[in-house]
């Protein structure tokens, strides 16, 4: 099976995607196509040369700013306060339920990666943060390196630097 | 207020509970739901463009920006399998 990534258009059978998550169904299936449209955010999806329209993975990229939290009032005096910091996120990668422990997922964290990468030498980001959806997801982007780093477990992020250094 | 509706069918116990909050507000119905779905959308929205580090995380989060840790073997492998270009 050859494949490709390509951005998600109304070509693609979007209420047909299941990954056995709920959320990420409903979201490709009736809120991508809108965030596309008013630049909220963009998904690409996976999709096989021999059939373009069964999707069989997809993620969504979005900038975000990153707050961080004070230690408290008389550290925050000393040091300057902190203005929110531009980053990306990856607010949603899923793989279709037929097509999951392939390697599809990884495939697809590869390209988002990338285009984060092109995305950031425009604007700067300092880092790539996910959204896991569980532990197992969380456990899976620890193992390329990305780190914890909020009472949200199922946050976590890899410097820019790290992921350009990757990519040389 | 004159303006577009937005309708939603629930259970009713749901109309109750609603009924009883509203009360307790002082508010009517109408506006409670307005309110409380407003105030839902901007939480919604504000987690999908912003992250946040937790203060025992802070330090370590500026010093990875500062020296970021290498790639390690299983992020190169990865790209090195399945990057397009």
């Amino acid at each position: 099976m050859s494949l490709v990534l390509e951005e998600l258009s109304r070509r693609h059978n979007r209420r047909g995607f299941c990954c056995g998550v709920e959320s990420l169904d409903y979201f490709i299936g009736k809120i991508a196509m809108q965030h596309a449209a008013k630049g909220i955010s963009r998904t690409f999806v996976l999709v096989s040369k021999e059939n373009k329209t069964v999707i069989l993975g997809y993620y969504t990229l979005t900038p975000c700013q990153v707050h961080v939290d004070e230690l408290d009032e008389k550290d925050a005096k000393d040091k300057p306060k902190t203005h929110p910091i531009p980053a990306g996120k990856l607010a949603r990668l899923a793989v279709a339920s037929d097509y999951q422990n392939q390697g599809l997922g990884t495939k697809l964290l590869v390209h988002a990666m990338e285009h984060f990468l092109q995305a950031q030498c425009a604007i700067g980001m300092c880092a790539l943060f996910v959204d896991a959806i569980d532990e197992n997801a969380a456990r899976y982007y620890e193992r390329f390196g990305f780190i914890r780093c909020s009472d949200n477990p199922l946050q976590l992020y890899l410097p820019t630097e790290t992921i350009r250094k990757a990519y040389r | 207020m004159t303006g577009p509706r937005i309708s939603a069918r629930v259970t009713p116990e749901t109309r109750d509970l609603v009924h009883t909050a509203a009360d307790i507000k002082g508010v009517s119905v109408a506006d409670f739901l307005a309110a409380s779905a407003i105030e839902e959308a901007h939480r919604v929205i504000e987690q999908e463009r912003s992250v946040s580090v937790s203060s025992q995380y802070a330090d370590s989060f500026f010093a990875a920006l500062k020296t970021p840790p290498k790639p390690n073997k299983a992020l190169r492998k990865a790209i090195k399998e399945h990057r397009s270009a």
